[in-house]
């Protein structure tokens, strides 16, 4: 085991040279870095002073070489906009975005867990509807949208939590609910067909037959294996997690790094951008990691070497 | 299954440990001394008007370090009784040192924060002395302030010549600071006494008190921003009627009154200033009394707020002039450009064909008509141009593009999409253009697309709808893109633009206000003589305001709260 992990370790370095590549050419692709600086007012001869100033008139090769020695010295390069290194600008955010991401992950478990698993065990009932209505809507609405529903309803009209900010536990509630909203249905859904399979083998009869009680048989010899299906989605959301609180931090002013990336992209801050998507590529890769990590301890029968 | 409980175990771990308030970060320092009382004028909501009262001189020797600063949990403390307001804002200044970060709503908060030699007076829009008592222009290209006496920085500081020079070298001596090529009219300074600065122009300068009041002109505390460095752009020292208590960048600022400001305490005791990006969030938040003040209220929330017994509704003008641009022909950064607005005829149909009292009607009222970019108070602004639908003629602009002998070739048009109703007003510009026979092709872009595609790289086609402020409340910025080596947008060229350029190069140096406003004019007549700019309409901005607040939007929209005041 340790073996495999450290190999996935090594494998991540190429991973992250091809995103730092890719960004770097997403960006120029993007347009002129200077946009940022112009006014309507400023001359030719003065926008040029610009690029030269921040090293923008050399050739793209040089630039990217340029980035990439600073890089593997941990240096991102400092903001334009704020005038600070912009690694630590993310990184200070990094606990706001990890306080709603988490959230957002256990209250999507809490929802889905006891919902998807009571809807495969009694189909075709009120709950069952429930479940497979919400989990309809939750794909079909943008989490933007319910993330407005959910200010609306209960921060003007019902004025039951606050609708923008971080100031206590009660701001958080509605990021993470909206964040959540996606991803309990995804995983409803998933664990209801993943169940309805599960409660079909033969295996189970064995445990009833063995006398063991009901709910032991659902959750030791059901729950379990209808997870592993579910876990591989739940690995696959962490990317979809940290694209939708992009826009959640920005509908609900949370500031987390999606709040400054957003700013960072609108304002050309490159380094900025670079450091937020190196700092979100190794949040995938890592919990990636931790899902396949996750398998052998849900599945004794998978194990790596 | 059993084993799955330590995932669940450290998700909530990262829940509570990532918990509570954000950090803020330290905060500048409140002011420490005692000694030399502040001249105060007669009411602390009068914005200043005159020199002061007689002040005690300053006597301590020039200290050389700066006070130390509190922890700012103390600072934190003090926040936390007497009046308080919300304010929401798009966006909060990514650098608290004023010559670092131009974006408006930036320049809001450090005008709370930093007092400038001379400002706008918040009512009369004005001239007034702030940190300067009076001035004089000794020559074409010298002026002589004379500084107030008796004022501190917010950490106890003394504010005298030197800090005035040491503010502005700082920004003559770094090409980098944003603002940099806005200061560079500065010849030299010359410290005359401890409170008598002289400052020498380039060339004479007719909007010195203008320019002296632009972006980046907070006068700093010399020793304190010496001994920070570049840090001053977290930990801020000025003599505006507050000062910091925490900084928590694109969150929120908060501010507490400066007890010692010249001018006296602000009534409200400390001011919290939120980034709120989303406008319907913005609006949300005023709705459910999270804040007390918000700027661009969209209009279909205009009942909403009304409706609310705790709110009101304030509509101000901004300085900002939707204009359409037109391309007269091609320039140094498109040589090869084509197009059939290069025929004056073409142009001025175009200009006949619009009609900006339907314009007006489109965004709701929210804007005066006018035919010129100088608007009101700005020198140069003219009845016969402002507040005017214009020549709306049709019939004459279908036959000035027949005069023209148009072959139907379509006129490209790209406008962001980034204002109230910026893409139905394009919209119906190009009805209007193809109603008297033009065609349009239209391209409507987000705002950043819009910027590095067609306006950074001046890739600009036939027309463009932008719009553009002059905070400077000076013509000069209005008209400098005329000027003959700043045509890469336009490619102007003939009789008009050259006599235009000779007027732009001699009204920027003319110190005779009416010689210079009637240059200004005749600048304004030849725009519209031969069109390469279509003024449509100043527009106005609408703040939602709670009730208990009482502050009126000024004539430069600025959220400045040194003469707002709170009831409770």
């Amino acid at each position: 085991m340790t073996r495999y992990i450290a190999r996935r370790l090594v494998l991540m370095v190429p991973v992250l040279l091809g995103v730092t590549l890719i960004l770097f050419v997403l960006i120029r692709l993007r347009g002129d870095p200077v946009a940022a600086f112009v006014t309507p007012e400023m001359s030719a001869a003065e926008v040029e002073a610009v690029r030269v100033a921040y090293g923008f008139d050399r050739p793209l090769p040089e630039q990217y070489a340029t980035m990439m020695a600073r890089l593997l010295q941990g240096d991102f390069g400092r903001s334009i906009r704020y005038r600070t290194p912009a690694i630590d600008l993310i990184l200070e955010r990094l606990p706001a975005t990890a306080q709603l991401a988490a959230t957002a992950l256990a209250l999507a478990v809490l929802i889905s867990l006891p919902l998807g698993l009571l809807s495969a065990l009694y189909p075709n009932s009120l709950i069952d509807l429930v479940a497979t209505t919400l989990s309809t809507l939750g794909r079909a609405m943008p989490n933007y949208w319910v993330g407005i529903m959910f200010i609306l309803l209960f921060g003007v009209q019902w004025r039951w939590f606050p609708v923008s900010g971080r100031d206590d536990a009660t701001s958080l509630v509605m990021p993470a609910l909206t964040l959540s909203f996606g991803i309990a249905t995804t995983l409803t859904r998933l664990l209801r067909s993943s169940m309805l399979e599960v409660v079909r083998m033969e295996y189970m009869v064995v445990a009833r037959a063995k006398g063991l009680r009901e709910w032991t048989v659902i959750l030791r010899h059901g729950l379990r294996n209808a997870l592993i299906p579910v876990l591989t989605v739940f690995g696959l959301q962490m990317a979809w997690l940290l694209g939708g609180a992009v826009i959640i931090e920005q509908v609900f002013a949370w500031p987390g790094m999606g709040r400054i990336m957003i700013q960072a992209v609108q304002g050309k801050d490159m380094a900025v951008v670079q450091a937020g998507v190196f700092i979100f590529a190794l949040i995938v890769m890592f919990s990636n990691l931790a899902v396949d990590v996750l398998y052998a301890f849900i599945d004794p029968r998978i194990r790596y070497s | 299954m059993r084993r799955l409980w330590p995932v669940f175990i450290v998700i909530a771990l990262i829940v509570v440990a990532c918990g509570g308030q954000p950090a803020p970060q330290p905060a500048a320092p409140p002011a420490a001394s005692t000694s030399a009382p502040a001249a105060k004028p007669a009411s602390p909501t009068e914005p200043p008007k005159a020199a002061p009262t007689e002040a005690p001189k300053a006597v301590a020797p020039a200290p050389t370090t700066a006070p130390a600063a509190p922890a700012p949990t103390q600072a934190a403390a003090k926040t936390t009784g007497g009046k308080k307001i919300v304010v929401g804002q798009a966006e909060i200044p990514t650098s608290l040192d004023p010559p670092t970060d131009w974006a408006i709503q930036a320049t809001w908060v450090h005008m709370n924060l930093f007092d400038c030699l001379v400002w706008r007076n918040r009512d009369t829009n004005e001239w007034a002395p702030y940190l300067a008592t009076s001035w004089q222009n000794i020559n074409e290209t010298t002026w002589r302030f004379k500084l107030r006496e008796g004022v501190e920085f917010h950490n106890g500081e003394k504010f005298n010549a030197d800090a005035v020079i040491w503010t502005y070298q700082r920004i003559l001596d770094d090409p980098k600071m944003i603002t940099y090529a806005q200061w560079t009219f500065i010849k030299e300074m010359k410290k005359i006494s401890d409170y008598e600065v002289e400052f020498v122009t380039k060339t004479p300068e007719p909007a010195f008190l203008s320019k002296m009041a632009g972006t980046g002109c907070g006068i700093q505390a010399p020793i304190h921003g010496k001994q920070v460095g570049a840090d001053v752009s977290t930990k801020p020292v000025g003599a505006g009627p507050y000062k910091l208590v925490s900084y928590t960048k694109g969150d929120r600022v908060i501010l507490q009154a400066n007890e010692k400001y010249w001018a006296g305490k602000p009534d409200i005791d400390t001011v919290e200033i939120r980034a709120i990006p989303e406008a319907a969030t913005r609006v949300a938040a005023l709705l459910s009394g999270q804040i007390d003040l918000t700027p661009a209220v969209p209009s279909q929330d205009w009942k909403r707020v009304q409706d609310n017994a705790n709110l009101k509704l304030e509509k101000a003008l901004t300085t900002q002039v939707m204009i359409l641009f037109l391309r007269a022909g091609p320039s140094s950064k498109y040589t090869d450009w084509k197009g059939v607005t290069s025929n004056a005829k073409i142009r001025q149909a175009i200009s006949l064909a619009i009609d900006r009292k339907a314009l007006v009607d489109l965004v709701d009222g929210m804007g005066v008509p006018t035919t010129s970019r100088i608007t009101p108070p700005t020198l140069g602004s003219d009845p016969k141009f402002y507040n005017q639908v214009g020549t709306y003629d049709p019939a004459k602009a279908r036959a000035l593009i027949k005069e023209a002998g148009y072959d139907g070739t379509p006129l490209r048009m790209h406008t962001a999409n980034y204002l109230l109703k910026q893409s139905e007003v394009a919209q119906a510009l190009q009805a209007m253009l193809q109603d008297v026979g033009l065609k349009v092709d239209m391209n409507i872009m987000d705002l950043t697309t819009f910027r590095e595609k067609i306006y950074v790289p001046y890739k600009n086609e036939e027309l463009y709808l932008e719009t553009l402020g002059n905070s400077f409340f000076d013509p000069w910025i209005a008209v400098l893109s005329e000027q003959s080596d700043r045509r890469e947008r336009s490619g102007w060229s003939g009789p008009q633009a050259d006599e235009a350029d000779k007027l732009i190069r001699a009204a920027a140096a003319n110190m005779n206000p009416e010689d210079r406003k009637k240059q200004y004019i005749r600048i304004q007549e030849l725009f519209n003589e031969d069109p390469v700019m279509v003024p449509l309409y100043q527009q106005y901005d609408m703040f939602g305001i709670s009730k208990k607040l009482q502050w009126k939007p000024p004539l430069d929209g600025f959220l400045w709260f040194g003469n707002a005041k709170l009831t409770q």
